[in-house]
């Protein structure tokens, strides 16, 4: 399940640069070869990246590739170790909560007006919140288990 | 106060920044009357700016061109250039970093694109692989420095009003200070390590000069397009990576289509972790300016240092402590909006105080404990973070010394847009 | 302090060069000095605090007590749109003779009842003028095919399509690059930030045919407002009216300054006679009006049309 899950990630985030880069391109070039600026490219472009960076944040997160200070990287008894993985992950868990839920207040609050280029409610957009919280949290579950399994298997670290 | 241990906890026990950060805020949310969509609201708008789409296109440029085999047509010209110099190949390191700066806006993808040919190559001719790995990694922080450059952009995002075109083209000159510096140094103090060669013949370098004549051209036909209307500095990005994609597809012929999903994915994927600081970054700073602390700090700095120097000289001191822990897009997200408006006070030049504070926080990448170049250049040569520390240590002061020509010569920054009338 | 009242705008705090500037700058100090220090105002000027839309959203949900805001208080109340109607105003002083008079007080509270925001007084961002670096539009057909940057907003946008010109999105930072190298061959603002960003260095003609009166809205969230002691919401009300009249004032006094400016770094100045004035009123404004209808009730259109005939007459 996990790796399918990575590809459905990979999948939604390559997909998004693929729309903000060719959006980008096109506005530019309607506007210079045939003078005919598009008026929704500058919202789809914004908020194409912005769902990109939600799914791109929790691939990076299952890649462990995300900015952190090492200080305990090293040097740590290996029961301790196991210990703040599983700390970290809790606290992947809980980032994907809190940003789902507060995105979903956010929607509610906010979301009733138009983006004025593409005349779209802006909800269409802030739901991206929401979406990468949820998808943060699944992503968790799916690291949690391995925990748990007992010592002697190999914990994904 | 809750939040701010929670921060500090949370870092220490290794949690992503981003991740860390946000759990704080909400911790201080709960002893305000806030509501918690304001955590998703100032992501959200953290990230909403069209100037900030310039980072995953720059970044889709760069790894585009170089999975169409660029690097080692770089790598073919720069050898070309310099391969003959004493400590050849050290020089060859350094001056392939320059024309991929050309190509890449951030130092962390020319550590890794480079180093994974220099430090065996250069191990095989004799170079202790410490010593090409630090090289490596300290002749990466031309990257930002020559357009074009994300730490650029995000500090006209921050700072609004200041011209990317003319912070563009002011980081030329220190990039290539740096070069010249570097250069320097290896020829000093590295010679001993490569027997020297004669150059090659005129033919094999002007074969070369032709096979490199795509990366070569691409920077004159970004700066070219943007000075010709065609396009905004931000839809350049966009242009660069359908450049580097109809290169690679159909003159370099080295790309294919179906390597373009995994380009894009990880494009992104590695935008994305600038991205999401951004916007945790704005949510903190949100919070921050609504209890007025950037404004009670400027106004005690203020009244303690009233000549543009003393700051100068106190901003770059901060800096390279804060370099140390930081990595240098957070730490600008974080300090900018307290320092810019101080030298702006001062009366100290826009575009010079941008490069010095965005080559002081470079500086920062080589150096330990928290040096990404650092940890990119070792997971390639595996020698251990302590002796790349050590290997580096000459460069970094080298580094130092350029930092402190460019602060203190201001016209080494402002000469070039100067003369581009900005 | 009993109160603190936050108030976000995205104008510089200099008082001197920045309408909201000097209105938030008046505004804080009538309230907190006639209060006798029960009420402090914390001002977060230059979008500290983000941008329009979201301060007028801010002051919604109460995250902000107050917002000074001009374009963006049409999105949360699409009727207050009706004033930006191309060639509504003659004159600013007839735009504050309506915005004062009877139509102000039924357009705020028409949108106190749609937005929760109580308008306590408006101020004015000026009229709104054509530049370009190509040629002198002394008719709407000179605007053919030009591209012009405008906002991301659809009645600008409609409004230049029928004077023909060519209405270009370009997100704000980068429109002093996008003029200066012809991404886009002109813009429009008032005066005072036409001067206050040297467009006149990379634009070279300037036609004043003030399209729209660009109006500020000086908001309240009216949950605090009504929480408010009747004496302190009499000041707060007070406050924000002097305000209002200040930020008129700078924005005249930094239209006329700007224009000098101008002309003093070359740029050509057309001025436009009535009969001129009158062929872009006739370009632009029943197509804007025809699309207005579609947005929001039309009775509306014809009470602004009114109330400025009224004021006009007096
Ligand atoms: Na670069
Ligand atoms: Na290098």
């Amino acid at each position: 399940m996990k790796p399918l899950y990575k590809k459905f990630l990979a999948l939604a985030t390559g997909s998004s640069l693929f729309v903000v880069f060719a959006v980008v391109l096109t506005s530019s070039l309607m506007r210079y070869l045939f003078n005919a600026p598009l008026q929704w490219s500058e919202e789809v472009a914004k908020y194409g990246m912005i769902y990109g960076t939600m799914f791109g944040m929790v691939l990076c997160y299952l890649d462990d590739i995300h900015i952190k200070f090492g200080f305990l990287e090293y040097g740590v008894p290996a029961f301790i170790k196991r210990l703040l993985n599983l700390a970290l992950d809790l606290i992947a868990l809980g980032t994907g909560a809190v940003l789902a839920w507060s995105g979903y207040q956010f929607v509610l609050k906010r979301g009733g007006i138009d983006a004025p280029g593409t005349g779209l409610p802006m909800s269409v957009f802030q739901s991206a919140m929401v979406i990468g919280g949820v998808c943060l949290v699944i992503a968790a579950l799916f690291q949690l288990p391995a925990h748990f399994k007992g010592k002697q298997t190999g914990i994904e670290v | 106060m809750t939040g701010f241990l929670i921060l500090l906890v949370l870092l220490i026990i290794g949690s992503p920044i981003a991740f860390a950060i946000l759990l704080a805020v909400l911790a201080h949310l709960t002893e305000t009357p806030f509501p918690i969509s304001l955590i998703s609201q100032r992501i959200f708008a953290g990230l909403d700016s069209f100037a900030i789409l310039a980072i995953p296109l720059f970044v889709l440029a760069g790894e585009l061109m170089n999975e169409s085999g660029i690097t080692s047509r770089i790598i073919a010209f720069a050898s070309a250039c310099v391969g003959h110099m004493r400590a050849g190949l050290a020089q060859v390191n350094i001056w392939a970093s320059v024309i991929f700066a050309g190509l890449s806006g951030s130092a962390v993808a020319d550590t890794s694109a480079l180093g994974r040919i220099f430090i065996p190559e250069m191990e095989k001719r004799g170079y202790p692989r410490d010593f090409a790995a630090a090289l490596t990694a300290a002749s990466s922080v031309i990257g930002p420095m020559i357009p074009p450059s994300i730490p650029v952009i995000i500090y006209a995002l921050i700072t609004s009003g200041v011209s990317v075109p003319a912070l563009f083209l002011a980081g030329v000159a220190p990039g290539i200070l740096l070069a010249i510096g570097l250069s320097i140094y290896v020829r000093a103090f590295a010679g001993h390590f490569e027997a020297q060669h004669d150059p090659l013949p005129w033919k094999a370098r002007f074969k070369a000069l032709i096979d490199a004549w795509v990366p070569l051209f691409m920077p004159i036909f970004i700066v070219g397009s943007i000075l010709t209307g065609v396009v905004t500095p931000t839809e350049a990005a966009a242009l660069a990576g359908g450049y580097a994609l109809l290169a690679g597809m159909f003159i370099l012929k080295s790309l294919h289509v179906r390597q373009l999903p995994k380009i894009f994915v990880t494009a992104m994927r590695d935008s994305s972790v600038i991205l999401i600081i951004i916007a945790v970054v704005s949510l903190a700073n949100w919070m921050l300016t609504f209890s007025q602390v950037p404004q009670k700090v400027s106004a005690m700095v203020l009244a303690e240092i009233t000549s543009p120097w003393m700051f100068l000289l106190m901003v770059n001191g901060i800096l390279l402590v804060v370099g140390l822990f930081l990595e240098g897009i957070a730490a600008m997200l974080i300090l900018l909006p307290i320092l810019h408006p101080i030298a702006m006070s001062l009366g100290i030049d826009p575009v010079h105080f941008g490069i010095v504070v965005i080559f002081n926080l470079m500086i920062g990448l080589i150096t330990p404990p928290m040096g990404i170049c650092l940890f990119v250049s070792n997971s390639i040569a595996n020698v251990g973070i302590g002796a790349i520390s050590r290997r580096i240590l000459p460069l970094f002061l080298v580094e130092l010394l350029v930092l402190a020509i460019i602060t203190f010569i201001p016209q080494t920054v402002t000469f070039l847009p100067r003369v581009f009338g900005f | 302090a009993d109160v603190t009242l936050t108030l976000g705008h995205v104008d510089p705090a200099e008082w001197q060069t920045s309408k909201k500037g000097a209105a938030a700058k008046v505004f804080k100090e009538l309230v907190e000095a006639e209060s006798g220090g029960r009420i402090e105002v914390n001002v977060y000027p230059n979008g500290q605090l983000g941008g329009e839309t979201d301060l007028v959203q801010s002051a919604q949900d109460g995250t902000l007590s107050m917002a000074f805001v001009s374009g963006a208080f049409s999105k949360v109340c699409p009727e207050a749109s009706v004033l930006d109607t191309p060639y509504l105003f003659p004159s600013a002083p007839i735009a504050w003779e309506v915005l004062d008079g009877q139509f102000g007080k039924d357009l705020s509270e028409h949108c106190l009842s749609k937005t929760g925001l109580r308008t306590l007084a408006y101020g004015e961002t000026g009229f709104r003028n054509f530049t370009n670096s190509k040629r002198a539009i002394k008719e709407p057909k000179d605007l053919d095919g030009l591209k012009i940057r405008v906002m991301t907003v659809p009645l600008f946008v409609e409004m230049v399509k029928a004077m023909g010109g060519q209405p270009t999105p370009i997100a704000w930072p980068e429109v002093p690059s996008a003029l200066s190298t012809g991404v886009v061959d002109g813009q429009e603002n008032p005066v005072s930030v036409i001067a206050g960003n040297k467009f006149y260095e990379i634009q070279k003609y300037i036609t004043l045919d003030g399209h729209v009166y660009g109006t500020d809205f000086f908001v309240i969230n009216d949950d605090l407002y009504q929480g408010l002691p009747q004496t302190d919401r009499e000041i707060v009300a007070r406050a924000a009216k002097v305000a209002g009249t200040v930020g008129r004032a700078i924005q005249q006094l930094n239209s006329a300054q700007g224009l000098g400016e101008l002309a003093k770094n070359g740029m050509e100045i057309t001025a436009l006679t009535s009969e001129q004035q009158a062929l872009f009123q006739a370009a632009a404004q029943p197509a804007v009006i025809e699309w207005l209808k579609t947005q929001i009730e039309p009775n509306w259109i014809d009470k602004a049309l009114a109330a400025v005939k009224d004021a006009s007459a007096n």
